[in-house]
């Protein structure tokens, strides 16, 4: 057994390991990690990264148990009430993640310090913003030393930014197979012919995968650990990968104008305005202290919770409608909610060692409520999911639950229908109530006016 | 000094990253410099205002 219950992702970096303590995190820094811990505080870069929001506050914290003694320093880090990995971000949140790291770096080689590692799993995105969380990320910068996560930032931020913007949006879940980036090779054979005439992706991507093969367990290789890069020529990669990423862009075509007219035309109809006002009722009763949208869309139903200071996370399956919801997050510095991109029909598993290190949709977190607004006729008939299976998830992750019911004569639902036969004998209302029933108390229900959608809200028995 | 360097920083990208920023190095050398440079060239005179307008 080992003496501390270490945060099971937390095992890669002795210098400075996270683990709890009843129930509150902390990361303990090892003895060696301390002059550069030392110098990060002096420098005045942990100030300033934590005023401009790209670092997550952590403080110093004497815990009264003998019990840490391997860690003269402990700091408490804030509680990011919702942990989000690489391969559920939209394309700008992947961009801003890249882009702090890079501004952090440059920021550090002002001040003498050096980014360590560069991991995408060291970014979250707290308070509308990307944030490092790791703290021992950073280390004192040696005269002429190349950048070491050069490679790894490469893997964790360039080959997905660039896949998806060039190769295909579906590229994000790649992060989930490939635990530590997408290998390089496999990145230069994906993305297209032209790229190989940008000199940056060339040179990042393209020729560095070359690189990475040719020098792979070779003794020329070896000499590589010598290699002299002045601080000059470092800052100058970094200022260009900063350019470089700040304009790459994903467009999806037409959805933009589809969702901004969608928003216009639907929000101000009557059904819309009596659901929205049916929600906001039943939230300010009970008064959750956080809410999950599942299928939220672009987030207009999840911000009748955020909007009264009720942390929300707003899942979609779709990465233009989190794209344009993440749009309005930057744009009003919205606090509570985080929207990521999510296939409920196989929501993120367990990865990684063990299975423990990276956790599933659903580990990461326990809201008090479920909101599945026009979601159940996509999982009943797009994925032939029965009532029960939707129930019973749905009762395992909170214990109130707020389901609008579509019925088949729905002009949605018979979109779904008008390519394929109708086996959806138990698809309505009544068969609906009855297996909802089975795992909820019926608590609340409230036709929509001019449609022939019904809201529920059930809650646990 | 040095932490324990736990990730491999594969030699295939260190040699990368010198070549890349001999260029970068360069150019971000020249947009620092590029008033300075561009003043050189035009016979300091842009210089001397901005040194002017820095007193004033």
């Amino acid at each position: 057994m080992e003496k501390y219950n270490f945060h099971p992702a937390s095992f890669r970096d002795k210098d400075g390991r996270v683990f709890s303590v009843e129930g509150q995190l902390y990361r303990g820094l090892s003895p060696q990690y301390l002059v550069h811990y030392e110098k990060l505080m002096n420098s005045g870069l942990y100030d300033s990264l934590v005023k401009s929001g790209k670092l997550l506050p952590a403080t110093a914290v004497q815990l009264p148990k003998a019990a840490v003694t391997d860690y003269p320093v402990v700091l408490r880090p804030e509680i990011i009430p919702y942990i989000s990995y690489p391969y559920e971000w939209s394309f700008s949140q992947y961009k801003d993640a890249a882009l702090t790291t890079l501004a952090i770096q440059m920021e550090a080689l002002e001040k003498g310090l050096i980014l360590k590692d560069a991991s995408a799993y060291n970014i979250q995105f707290y308070h509308h913003k990307a944030v490092l969380i790791d703290i021992s990320s950073f280390e004192i910068y040696e005269q002429d030393t190349p950048w070491i996560a050069y490679g790894q930032f490469c893997r964790h931020f360039l080959a997905p930014l660039l896949l998806m913007s060039r190769a295909g949006i579906e590229t994000h879940r790649f992060m989930q197979t490939f635990i530590d980036g997408i290998p390089l090779p496999l990145t230069s054979k994906l993305l297209p012919f032209s790229t190989w005439f940008s000199p940056f992706i060339l040179m990042n991507i393209h020729l560095h995968a070359k690189s990475q093969k040719r020098y792979e367990h070779s003794e020329e290789g070896k000499r590589a650990s010598t290699v002299k890069m002045p601080l000059m020529n470092l800052k100058g990669m970094i200022d260009g990968m900063i350019r470089f990423i700040r304009n790459l862009s994903w467009n999806p075509e037409g959805t933009w104008k589809n969702y901004y007219e969608a928003n216009q035309n639907n929000y101000q109809s009557a059904a819309f305005l009596s659901k929205k006002n049916t929600i906001s009722e039943w939230i300010e009763a009970i008064k959750p202290g956080s809410v999950w949208d599942l299928g939220g869309n672009t987030g207009f139903f999840s911000r009748i919770a955020s909007g009264k200071g009720i942390f929300t996370v707003c899942f979609d399956i779709d990465p233009a409608a989190v794209e344009v919801n993440y749009a309005e997050v930057k744009k009003q510095k919205e606090k509570h909610i985080l929207p990521l991109v999510m296939d409920l029909t196989q929501p993120s598993p367990s990865i990684g060692w063990a299975n423990t290190e990276r956790q599933s949709m659903t580990e990461r977190g326990k809201p008090d409520v479920v909101m599945a607004l026009a979601l159940i006729h996509h999982l009943s008939i797009s994925n032939n999911l029965p009532f029960s299976h939707t129930a019973k998830w749905f009762a395992s992750i909170a214990p109130h639950l707020i389901i609008e019911f579509v019925p088949k004569t729905d002009s949605q639902v018979q979109k779904l229908l008008a390519t394929r036969k109708d086996i959806f004998d138990y698809y309505n209302e009544a068969d609906f109530e009855k297996t909802f029933g089975q795992y909820f108390h019926l608590k609340n229900k409230v036709r929509i006016p001019d449609s022939e959608r019904t809201l529920y809200l059930w809650s646990e028995k | 000094m040095k932490c324990l360097l736990y990730i491999d920083p594969g030699s295939g990208s260190i040699i990368v990253q010198a070549i890349i920023g001999l260029a970068a190095g360069a150019a971000f050398f020249i947009r620092l410099n590029w008033y300075r440079l561009k003043s050189w060239f035009s016979g300091g005179k842009k210089e001397n205002e901005d040194s002017e307008s820095e007193n004033s």
